[in-house]
């Protein structure tokens, strides 16, 4: 035998024998707890088990008034049910008795709360369908959220009205007075908000923008040039709200009006002037802001 | 032949690993530990690493309906096929093709009923063709009702091309805002807000459009002769469009 292939002889033998010495981190678990972290997933679980939702207890301590606003906060993320029993994980067996979660949210934090909050929106917009008459105004809005997802929102809309070509031009060509086409001054009203709809966005992969999507749904009343003046109105509306920082955020609404009113007849019209449905398509564009300063997170 | 410095060699790797052991516990002062947190700073950020919608080199079909919200003669609806090249993540080029919808508006309608005016006369658009480009300048996710994520793109659109009207083909400009709502990586629902301007004929001629059933400035109710579609005189027209459809990706 050459030297060489001694030496691995040798070598061979001395990484056996360290392996024997050589042992694994003390064991507390005997057979039976092993037997049960095998079975972990084939044991029916029961439900009023919950996992422990952040067991540190090295938590700074908050105020009352922390505490309750951020429970409220994550009972609406969550939903998460009853409450957990005192169970704690000691051991690794114990980790067979959790049951998975009855709700998992899709997301958990929203970086521009609203929660007990209200919120002031200012824009400009304008009339997107009014053939006749360029409508260009302002919007100014004054809302209080119960919630992340529902809220009520006064609404005020201000226009200005003025004729565009086409009104001119079936004045001067067809004799018509199209300044007593119905059109709308202003709109005051009421509306209940639902803002179901929550995500963020990416800005050319540079930055991260999260926001908002709303309905509203309400009534009022709309300004005109009617006979009757001011006359009931429906109100739907859709929006998004894109958060600048926590009480600062870009919105645009698109907002659907539709009433009734009886136009003043016309020089040339023969009959009796008749109550129609109109409908505004309002797109307005602004800035909201929110207080008072969030209290959580 | 045996090398002796490789045997020296691996007899010490053996020696040093039996004798290898955890490095010990350092006991740091609290006071001299991190009070506060700093994010860190990124020369080149990225907010998103992998994207669940990769439209970069596909193609997207679909269908669209649309109103012409600005429009106060002819019918606003129309109908729609597009076809888009996503170039990358950032850009898209398509082409867009509407035909409009016959008859007249509500406005118009109106206007025959009550004083006589038949604005079936005037000439209407027929279809639109133009070749579209989209600057997805968003691309995010969102939860609904927080029971599912769906992805959405922010987009600016121009476009440019041709409308055919029933006598005369106009180029035409349009530019817009738009937003996809994907339900599935290949299916999505696109709305689109766009501006058109172009050339078109003015529908308010004088003397033309008359059909004799109003009386009341037209004594004897005669009506006017019916003008051909080329008397109309032309102007610069805007219009705001409002579009939904439905693509499909690939």
């Amino acid at each position: 035998m050459s030297f060489k292939k001694l030496y691995f002889v040798i070598l061979s033998c001395g990484i056996v024998g360290f392996s024997f010495l050589a042992q694994a981190q003390e064991q507390q678990l005997d057979d039976q707890e092993i037997l049960n972290i095998e079975n972990i997933y084939k044991t029916e679980t029961p439900k009023a088990m919950q996992p422990r939702q952040a067991p540190a207890p090295e938590i700074v301590p908050k105020s009352a008034a922390e505490t309750s606003s951020e429970t409220a906060e994550s009972e609406n993320q969550t939903a998460v049910a009853p409450a957990p029993k005192n169970q704690r994980v000691e051991n690794l067996t114990d980790l067979n008795k959790l049951s998975p979660f009855s709700e998992i949210s899709v997301i958990q934090k929203k970086f521009l709360p609203k929660t007990e909050r209200f919120q002031i929106y200012a824009g400009g917009g304008t009339t997107t369908n009014s053939p006749w008459f360029l409508n260009m105004g302002l919007k100014v809005n004054l809302g209080y959220h119960f919630t992340e997802s529902f809220g009520v929102e006064l609404s005020g809309l201000f226009l200005s009205n003025s004729e565009r070509e086409v009104a001119k031009e079936i004045r001067d060509n067809n004799l018509l007075q199209p300044e007593k086409f119905i059109n709308t001054k202003s709109y005051v009203g009421v509306d209940l908000v639902w803002a179901p709809i929550y995500g963020k966005l990416t800005m050319l992969n540079k930055h991260i923008i999260p926001f908002d999507m709303y309905f509203s749904a309400g009534g009022g009343t709309s300004s005109t040039n009617s006979q009757e003046g001011s006359v009931p109105t429906l109100h739907v509306g859709v929006g998004q709200i894109f958060a600048i920082n926590k009480s600062m955020a870009f919105r645009w609404d698109y907002s659907w009006t539709s009433f009734q009113a009886t136009p003043i007849p016309d020089k040339l019209a023969t009959g009796v002037a008749e109550k129609n449905s109109y409908n505004d398509l309002i797109l307005t564009a602004g800035f909201s802001f929110f207080f008072p300063e969030a209290r959580y997170r | 032949m045996f090398d002796i410095a490789k045997t020296f060699f691996f007899t010490m790797v053996i020696f040093v690993s039996v004798f290898a052991q955890a490095a010990t516990d350092v006991e740091v002062p609290v006071d001299e530990l991190a009070q506060e947190t700093v994010y860190p700073v990124f020369d080149n950020s990225v907010s998103l690493k992998n994207r669940n919608i990769k439209d970069s080199e596909t193609f997207d079909i679909g269908i669209f309906g649309g109103l012409a919200l600005t429009e106060p003669i002819s019918n606003t609806s129309k109908a729609g096929l597009v076809f888009n090249y996503h170039l990358n993540e950032n850009h898209s080029i398509g082409l867009l093709f509407a035909k409009n919808s016959n008859g007249l508006s509500a406005d118009a309608q109106g206007l025959k009923k009550d004083f006589g005016l038949d604005f079936g006369r005037a000439p209407y658009m027929e279809y639109s063709l133009m070749a579209d480009y989209n600057f997805k300048l968003y691309y995010g996710k969102l939860s609904l009702t927080k029971d599912g994520v769906m992805n959405t793109s922010l987009y600016l659109s121009g476009a440019l091309g041709a409308v055919k009207f029933v006598h005369k083909t106009y180029p035409a400009l349009a530019v817009g805002v738009g937003e996809r709502f994907y339900f599935s990586k290949h299916f999505s629902l696109k709305v689109d807000l766009r501006f058109y301007a172009h050339q078109a004929p003015i529908p308010f001629k004088a003397g033309a459009l008359r059909d004799g059933s109003k009386p009341t400035d037209n004594p004897g109710g005669v009506a006017d002769p019916v003008p051909s579609y080329g008397s109309f005189s032309e102007r610069l027209t805007y219009t705001t469009n409002l579009e939904i459809g439905l693509n499909y990706l690939f």
